[in-house]
């Protein structure tokens, strides 16, 4: 339980950030290169490769090395632990109402 | 039910009941212990409430013998149609708990005359908040439950 909530923590600090939301959002597409990543900002490549290894950190996303490159990815399991937080709060409100249905019904 | 790129949930349910009487389920003690609170056999909140603007309704919620706190606190409140509160995960003595994995996030209840029925509009907000869509993220809304509950279960 410990290591679920630290590795949520993670996964919110490291979406926290609008650069590393953005990154994500592309890799999201298809995968790309690191070099292809950075050359999408305006930061240096080693501000590229901090952000990467925060996201890959929080499993949010995977690198491979393919030939010379290293190959970034959209790890998507990560995410879908994300999701299932709004997916919950879903269900936590459809059995909510039920329950406030069946309330009023049984008030005169 | 939709989630949509700013990580709102929406849903709307049509009430058998007069506005004023829904208003009163969402304001009495009594009455929030028989419905506020989480599904899946969490027994029902006992909860100390402070009705006004800045004051807060706080509940215990026990759950497979864990006990949850939660504390709402109300932002804005117009009498007998909408009612904002901000949602923190919190400890018996109401101090708020947040951090990036207990999210603040903000709950509107809207209620709305509807031929003697009431609609009650209720939209949760910044559950995961700066989550931006992505594709797979999108997909995801449709899978379900999952590890909410034992993160709730055991904050």
């Amino acid at each position: 339980m410990v290591e679920y909530h630290a590795q949520l923590d993670r996964v919110f600090g490291s979406l926290s950030d609008a650069t590393r939301r953005d990154i994500l959002r592309r890799v999201a597409r298809r995968e790309m290169s690191v070099g292809e990543i950075a050359s999408s900002y305006d930061i240096s490549l080693a501000a590229v490769s901090k952000h990467l290894a925060v996201l890959e950190k929080a499993r949010l996303v995977t690198k491979r090395r393919e030939g010379k490159l290293q190959v970034v990815g959209l790890a998507p399991a990560a995410l879908s632990d994300a999701a299932k937080h709004l997916e919950r709060t879903r269900a936590i409100w459809e059995s909510r109402l039920d329950r406030l249905e069946k309330y009023l019904e049984k008030q005169p | 039910m939709t989630a949509d790129t700013e990580n709102r949930l929406t849903i709307v349910r049509v009430l058998g009941a007069p506005r004023e009487k829904v208003w009163r389920a969402l304001r009495e003690p009594e009455a929030l212990a028989q419905w506020w609170g989480l599904p899946d056999g969490a027994a029902m909140p006992t909860c100390t409430i402070d009705f006004r603007v800045g004051g807060a309704l706080h509940c215990r919620i026990l759950h497979d013998g864990a006990e949850i706190w939660f504390k709402w606190i109300y932002r804005e409140i117009v009498e007998g149609e909408w009612l904002v509160m901000e949602q923190h995960f919190s400890d018996a003595a109401g101090r708020e708990l947040d951090s990036a994995a207990r999210p603040v996030s903000t709950i509107t209840l809207r209620l709305e005359d509807m031929d003697g029925k009431t609609k009650l509009t209720v939209t949760q907000a910044g559950m995961a908040s700066g989550v931006h869509p992505v594709e797979a993220y999108k997909q995801g809304w449709s899978e379900s439950l999952g590890r909410l509950a034992e993160s709730l279960a055991h904050p």
